[in-house]
């Protein structure tokens, strides 16, 4: 009896262990392809019934064509793209969610439901007019449309995350710091910003993947080659190609495992923030 | 006196201070989102305005609206709203009910559920160029893995994203099921958030796995799935960016042209008053659709409530 039990719980486990297993299968079967087909020659990448693995030799040169001189080029850009981003986003929304928790101006409240309003609206619906004040200004074929803006605006999902986390803070240290005379950007930098310090690094991750991933932005603003970022840079280079031997599938998928890299080790350092930003807040990276 | 006015004084620096702390979210939310609202919705008056021209050009009135619902655009017109809705009636509860399945199937206490949550999420993860370029590889219509794996189930050879009816819908469809990984976070959150006390309480009742189910997860999952209803619907409407890369704006008669890829398309053609007319009716739709959807929130449980 004790022993037919046993068995049953085993075999119940190893059950539930098989569909876990089908089910990674399927999610990272993309990512498989990818990684094996990243090692074919250009010929093989383009046969009919290729199957999953190299058939001779691991083709590394797949990598030495995907860093080109442009390949460091359009990184190049994209990394001047996220600093501003990683660093514009958390400080704007950190400011003003510290002024809408903290300070007692007049007419907070309207500002506060107008922003959040503007959450729902959908971005297509603003795009236009943006683009023609940047056009306007002469900002098109410079990286400034897409890294100024995050000095300005923060998200206010953002600053409605910031202002939860400062909510929760206990009030006892602040007010001892005001008693010794304590200013309001000594309070914020010093006191409150280490304090909710998780999720502004929660903040900045997100901008970090906002950045590396936005397409968009800098296929509406940019047409000059050197000025491409990552996104549009690789669009260009592969998907307006002609024939099957220039596409160079290889290519490619060697290309899409090096731009995968990044934000991979940050999802790793950053997991626990992401996966509870993603509960809190409902954004998927 | 000195009280008053030390009030005062105290009121005017915390002005002094708010403002200026956000100040740049001020300039922000007029520079990029009042303002073009405003100008978006003017605009969307002058038919054809092409966004340089001065405004006396051109005709003003409902025409851009007319010209989406009746002119010779009317075609692409609903034919893009058709891919949209068809794909939005599909999609958004599909994903609901598996992200649902696939957490609840996660929400166990064995080892290693960590790890296999991670990696369902790891499709979430992929920048949409990585993901363009491999599903656009594994279906391509002549060297593409999937034909090969077709062909050896006895199927016979599709043209996917190149086909230029409903299958380049459905394969979009089955490519962004790679993406559920994100749902079912959500709904572990919402999972965990229900106290064990109540599942003791109606296995001392008798009720089984599945009473448990139908009477206690998912009426108290209530608020997390209009949470998700709402803006999965939103997300779906404006879908533009993957489905740009995939089709090159449109794809074969425009079988994948998605209304936010129309929008974005006459934008780009400098059909700008046309494209702020397509705009507005899409935050039209997005605003009836929250609204119904807060009228639902009457019937969601929320914890607390009586």
């Amino acid at each position: 009896m004790e022993r037919s039990r046993a068995v049953k719980k085993v075999l119940r486990k190893a059950v539930v262990y098989f569909f876990f297993v089908l089910i990674s299968a399927f999610f990272l079967f993309p990512l498989i392809v990818m990684f094996f087909r990243s090692f074919f020659t250009t010929a093989e990448s383009l046969r009919i019934g290729a199957g999953l693995f190299p058939s001779g030799e691991w083709n590394w040169g797949s990598y030495a064509q995907a860093i080109d001189s442009d390949f460091l080029k359009y990184f190049g850009n994209t990394l001047i793209v996220i600093l501003a981003n990683v660093i514009g986003q958390p400080l704007t929304a950190g400011l003003a969610a510290y002024a809408f928790t903290k300070v007692k101006f007049d007419g907070r409240k309207i500002i506060f439901t107008v922003a959040m309003g503007t959450i729902m609206l959908p971005s297509i619906l603003t795009m236009i007019p943006v683009y023609k004040i940047f056009v306007d200004i002469g900002w098109t074929n410079t990286l400034l449309p897409i890294t100024v803006p995050a000095f300005f605006g923060g998200g206010f999902l953002n600053i409605f995350l910031i202002m939860q986390f400062i909510r929760s803070l206990p009030k006892e240290m602040e007010e001892a710091a005001v008693m010794d005379g304590a200013n309001v950007l000594h309070l914020m930098f010093r006191i409150t910003f280490p304090l909710v310090f998780p999720v502004i690094a929660l903040v900045a991750v997100q901008s970090f993947f906002f950045a590396w991933n936005d397409f968009m932005g800098p296929l509406m603003y940019i047409t000059d080659d050197d000025l491409f970022t990552l996104s549009v840079g690789i669009y260009n280079k592969f998907f307006t190609a002609i024939t099957p031997e220039e596409s160079m599938p290889n290519v490619q998928m060697a290309t899409g495992v090096l731009i995968l890299i990044p934000p991979m080790i940050v999802f790793m350092l950053f997991q626990k923030q992401l996966v509870e930003g993603v509960t809190l807040t409902g954004l998927k990276a | 006196m000195n009280k008053i006015s030390a009030k005062v004084k105290k009121r005017i620096a915390a002005n002094v201070t708010g403002y200026l702390l956000i100040l740049p979210l001020l300039i922000g939310l007029v520079i990029f989102t009042v303002y073009p609202l405003l100008v978006s919705l003017f605009n969307s008056f002058f038919y054809n305005y092409d966004g340089f021209s001065p405004y006396s050009e051109f005709e003003f009135g409902f025409g851009n609206y007319a010209r989406a619902f009746t002119g010779y655009e009317s075609k692409v017109f609903w034919k893009s709203v058709g891919i949209t809705f068809s794909y939005a009636a599909v999609m958004v509860p599909l994903g609901l009910v598996l992200s649902f399945l696939l957490a609840l199937f996660l929400n166990q206490k064995t080892k290693g559920v960590g790890v296999f949550r991670l990696i369902y999420y790891i499709p979430c993860l992929i920048p949409s160029i990585v993901s363009s370029m491999i599903y656009l590889y594994i279906f391509n219509p002549y060297y593409g893995l999937m034909n090969d794996i077709f062909a050896a189930v006895g199927l016979p050879k599709s043209q996917f994203f190149n086909s230029d009816d409903y299958v380049a819908v459905v394969t979009y469809m089955f490519m962004s099921l790679f993406g559920i990984g994100g749902g079912m976070l959500i709904w572990l959150a919402g999972l965990k958030s229900i106290p064990s006390t109540y599942y003791e309480a109606a296995k001392i009742e008798g009720g089984g796995y599945f009473y448990s189910l139908v009477r206690i997860t998912v009426p108290l999952c209530s608020p997390y799935i209009f949470y998700q209803l709402i803006t999965n619907v939103i997300a779906t409407l404006q879908i533009c960016s993957a489905a740009y890369m995939i089709s090159s704006s449109g794809g074969v008669d425009d079988n994948l042209l998605f209304f936010g890829l129309y929008i974005y398309r006459n934008f780009m053609n400098n059909n700008f008053g046309y494209s702020s007319a397509l705009a507005y009716l899409l935050f039209v739709v997005v605003a009836v659709l929250s609204g119904i959807l807060f009228r639902f929130n009457k019937y969601v449980y929320y914890e607390g409530d009586n």
